[in-house]
């Protein structure tokens, strides 16, 4: 990687790149300790399994620190080109599977399992 | 499978009328596969009546009556519908901006959120002095603890003559219940990378240190990672952005001394000693590490320093109350319903905070009290619940804002129970150099610990609250001269569970059991054994199909025979 | 014991390697503790004398130091070392409860280990995982909303793993 060498050369790496690229829908896992003590790493785990068997492109699943529902872990934030992030709480394997296949698929929102709580940003 | 292309999210806690009249009104519009109708319990937005969320656009509808169902229906299905409505959290999140937003190991992603771009900015445009001058207009204070001005602070360290200075960064949050700066270290590193890059540059430093508890393995992998990522593009290390200004951090592990958030403390803890206070003056601003000029904040206080660059002093310094500015981060935890992290301006109530975001007491308990600022801080009671949170505000009703975690107690927790459980631990990591803190804290245990098992004497009172204010006066750091709190705001807010203890050997609260018993009715009893097979110290005795009794002075009060019996036979006194 | 004798060797060798491998001693004391409970398990006098003229300071100094915090440990811990949650949202929703059930079941008090040295029993002060409270955890594995019914179950859950082969 070539060192950034000036501020106006820090701005142009910046234009170049946007969090989670608005192309690909991602799938952020809360994975900070309290995610991961409440088992984000078996559901990241299952995300991925579900998106390798079910075929499906343009999905990723990235780490994100923890967005502060601890009584909801572990939390996966569902973000789709163009339309506001949708979350959803303590999610294990077989809802992770379920979100893959409803939401991701099938367009649904996984009834049920939403964190419907406002979170500015 | 038919794709579904939007969705009507209805809370339901107020019934299932609006979402019925949705649901059919899909149907009817033969809509069934791209609409879809789901229930939520709640946005947590100040919106009246019914509400009614449609995605992808996320808009709001308020006030939804049944009728509306076709209308909002027809918009849903053409991608539109609703309007944006205020949260009842913050509508500013400074110090948690990105944090469970980016991927903390991605530099990429920090950047793309104008990272590092105040660092660029302060070092291409502004001199040092102008740093300073801009976290000074921003009213930033201290988010560790006491609250001093953070911009007065970089004064003082720039102004100091040395040719060596130090960027130091505070993250040994040793306060039980507080997990703020752990959150930041690990879901955003680089901010606070950023903003000691920022105040090295102000103070005339070229080298940080960040002293992190050992006890988070995760946060110190994530720093160790944004570091050697910042490095490698010439974000940190040497000639940073082709400026000529050089700055590195390293990192040193902690090793479990609460005292150590003292700045004193840990900057000797840094060193390799014992984390014992120094005696100030000369502050660390002037002579701290090494030393050496210093100047000393904690996670949350740099957290926010990027953004009064990115937004402007006078932007931060609109958020919050007068003296106290912008937001502050609390871990919310205890017996609420929403335990975690939340950010709010400063200013918000207590009863915000605990009914509006915490969403009340878990079990439709009594409230009973918040405990603010850890074992430095103080309990409030439910008369105060309307007290606008800000330093200034918790300092006068006793406690402190400190680094700002948030116990919810009920009807259950005995307040002089809570008292004792702060002074054990004050008890356990004073650093016994000085001895106000560490025999007089010794003593005020002592008799909270007789109080709670019913040896209580009537001059506990007066010598409980005497003696604390002696400790507050005479103690070296600040862990002394806070360290009564916890015991003189339940004197003050609590006296009738102090008398009670002491005078009528009982606990209100039910908590502290040598002050309890477990009896056994013997007209509800049927004598069905179940209880003696089940007490783990076989103190209850009596035949098959006869009265049982517990053996009081055998009964460790464990109240395990009371869960198991089936007909409510056994009762707590 | 000569085999623990070898053993320890080996191991502080091992450390030697790593304070060699600094660039500067001055104020490198905790850091060097840290190395050792790492590789040691714990900090017995041995080790303390040896790193003290490794780093050319008094074995009072590096005494001084051990027990001044509570992440080191004079005494071997056990094999699975639990650690008890006391930090405030624990002590709140009963950790009380369960530190005294894991005594019970472990015979042991907290601070000690079990005398087959398979389990260690430590109370901690906050893990920061509030949310969870209350919270043990197990060689750093965490377990959240751990009730007195639980520890059993944990407790087996280790001695079953290593197939009772500690004695």
């Amino acid at each position: 990687m070539a060192k950034l060498g000036s501020l106006d050369e820090l701005k142009k790496y910046a234009a170049a790149r946007s969090v989670g690229r608005a192309d690909k829908t991602v799938l952020a896992v809360g994975a900070a300790t309290c995610g991961i003590a409440a088992g984000a790493k078996d559901t990241i785990k299952a995300l991925e399994d579900a998106i390798k068997a079910n075929g499906v492109s343009g999905a990723e699943v990235v780490e994100t620190g923890c967005l502060g529902f601890c009584y909801a872990e572990p939390l996966v934030e569902v973000r789709a080109p163009g339309a506001v992030p949708v979350r959803y709480a303590g999610v294990d394997a077989a809802l992770a599977r379920r979100i893959i296949k409803e939401h991701i698929i099938g367009g649904a929102v996984v009834e049920g399992a939403i964190l419907s709580k406002e979170v500015p940003r | 499978m038919a794709k579904i292309t939007s969705n009507i999210l209805v809370d339901v806690s107020g019934g299932k009328d609006v979402y019925n009249a949705l649901a059919k009104a899909v149907s009817a519009a033969g809509l069934g596969k791209s609409v879809q109708v789901a229930a939520v319990d709640g946005f947590g937005v100040k919106a009246e009546g019914a509400v009614v969320k449609v995605l992808p656009s996320g808009g709001y509808y308020t006030g939804v009556a049944p009728e509306d169902a076709d209308r909002i229906v027809q918009a849903a299905a053409s991608g539109e519908g609703g309007s944006p409505v205020p949260a009842y959290t913050t509508n500013v999140r400074v110090a948690l901006k990105n944090v469970g937003y980016i991927d903390p190991a991605s530099i990429d992603d920090y950047i793309a959120t104008r990272g590092y771009e105040a660092l660029g900015g302060c070092l291409t445009n502004n001199t040092p002095q102008d740093v300073i001058a801009a976290v000074k207009a921003s009213g930033l204070r201290g988010r560790g603890g006491a609250g001093f001005p953070t911009g007065l602070k970089w004064e003082f360290a720039g102004k100091s003559a040395g040719d060596k200075k130090y960027v130091i960064c505070n993250a040994d949050e040793g306060d039980p219940g507080a997990f703020m700066d752990r959150s930041v270290l690990e879901g955003d590193p680089h901010a606070v990378l950023e903003a000691m890059a920022i105040c090295g540059y102000a103070i005339g430093a070229d080298e940080g240190v960040i002293y992190c508890r050992a006890e988070y393995p995760l946060a110190v992998a994530r720093l160790e990672n944004a570091i050697n990522q910042a490095e490698a593009l010439g974000l940190l290390g040497d000639n940073i952005l082709g400026t000529g200004f050089s700055f590195k951090i390293s990192i040193n592990l902690g090793a479990g001394a609460f005292v150590c958030g003292e700045e004193t403390a840990l900057i000797n803890s840094i060193e390799g000693q014992r984390g014992e206070p120094r005696l100030k003056p000369p502050f660390p601003a002037a002579a701290g590490l090494w030393m050496k000029p210093s100047n000393v904040n904690n996670v949350e206080t740099y957290a926010c320093v990027r953004h009064i660059f990115l937004n402007g002093p006078e932007w931060f310094a609109g958020i919050g109350t007068e003296k106290s500015k912008g937001t502050k981060v609390f871990a919310l935890a205890g017996k609420i319903n929403n335990v975690g992290l939340i950010e709010v301006p400063m200013g918000t109530t207590l009863r915000e905070i605990i009914y509006d975001i915490g969403g009340g007491i878990r079990g439709g308990k009594q409230f009973k009290a918040i405990q603010t600022g850890g074992p430095s801080g103080g309990c409030i009671p439910a008369s105060l619940l309307d007290l606008p949170i800000d330093y200034e505000s918790l300092a006068s009703v006793g406690s402190m804002m400190g680094s700002g975690g948030l116990i919810v107690m009920d009807e259950d927790d005995c307040m002089v129970n809570i008292a004792r459980y702060y002074l054990d631990f004050t008890v356990e990591e004073s650093c016994g150099k000085c001895t106000p803190c560490r025999i007089g804290n010794m003593r005020l245990l002592e008799m909270l610990e007789e109080i709670t098992s019913g040896k209580g004497k009537p001059e506990y009172i007066n010598e409980l609250r005497e003696l604390g204010e002696v400790i507050k006066d005479a103690s070296l750091c600040g862990l002394g001269q806070t360290a009564p709190n916890p015991v003189l705001s339940t004197m003050h807010y609590f006296m009738d569970e102090y008398e009670a203890h002491i005078r009528d050997h009982k606990c209100p609260a039910g908590a502290c059991s040598a002050l309890l018993k477990y009896v056994i009715d013997p007209e509800k009893c049927t004598g069905c054994t179940l209880c003696a097979r089940n007490c783990p110290v076989d103190c209850i005795a009596g035949e098959r199909r006869k009265t049982h009794v517990i053996d009081q002075e055998r009964c460790i009060k464990c109240g395990t025979c009371m869960a198991k019996c089936r007909f409510g036979a056994i009762s707590r006194v | 014991m000569p085999v623990a004798d070898t053993d320890m060797a080996a191991k502080l060798a091992e450390l030697d390697a790593y304070i060699d491998s600094l660039p500067t001693k001055e104020g490198k004391l905790i850091t060097v503790l840290h190395k050792a409970q790492d590789i040691i398990g714990y900090l017995p006098f041995d080790a303390q004398h040896h790193i003290a003229r490794r780093l050319g300071v008094p074995s009072s100094k590096v005494y001084g130091v051990v027990t001044f915090y509570s992440f080191f440990n004079i005494k071997p811990k056990g094999k699975y070392k639990i650690a008890c949650c006391m930090g405030t949202a624990c002590f709140v929703r009963g950790a009380q409860a369960i530190v005294d059930e894991f005594k019970k079941r472990l015979s042991v008090e907290t601070g000690e280990a079990t005398k087959d040295m398979l389990f260690s029993l430590d109370t901690i002060r906050c893990v920061g995982a509030c949310g969870l409270a209350p919270v043990i955890s197990v060689n750093g594995k965490i377990y959240g909303r751990v009730a007195p019914d639980d520890v059993n179950k944990i407790i087996e859950e280790y001695m079953a793993k290593d197939g009772g082969s500690v004695g």
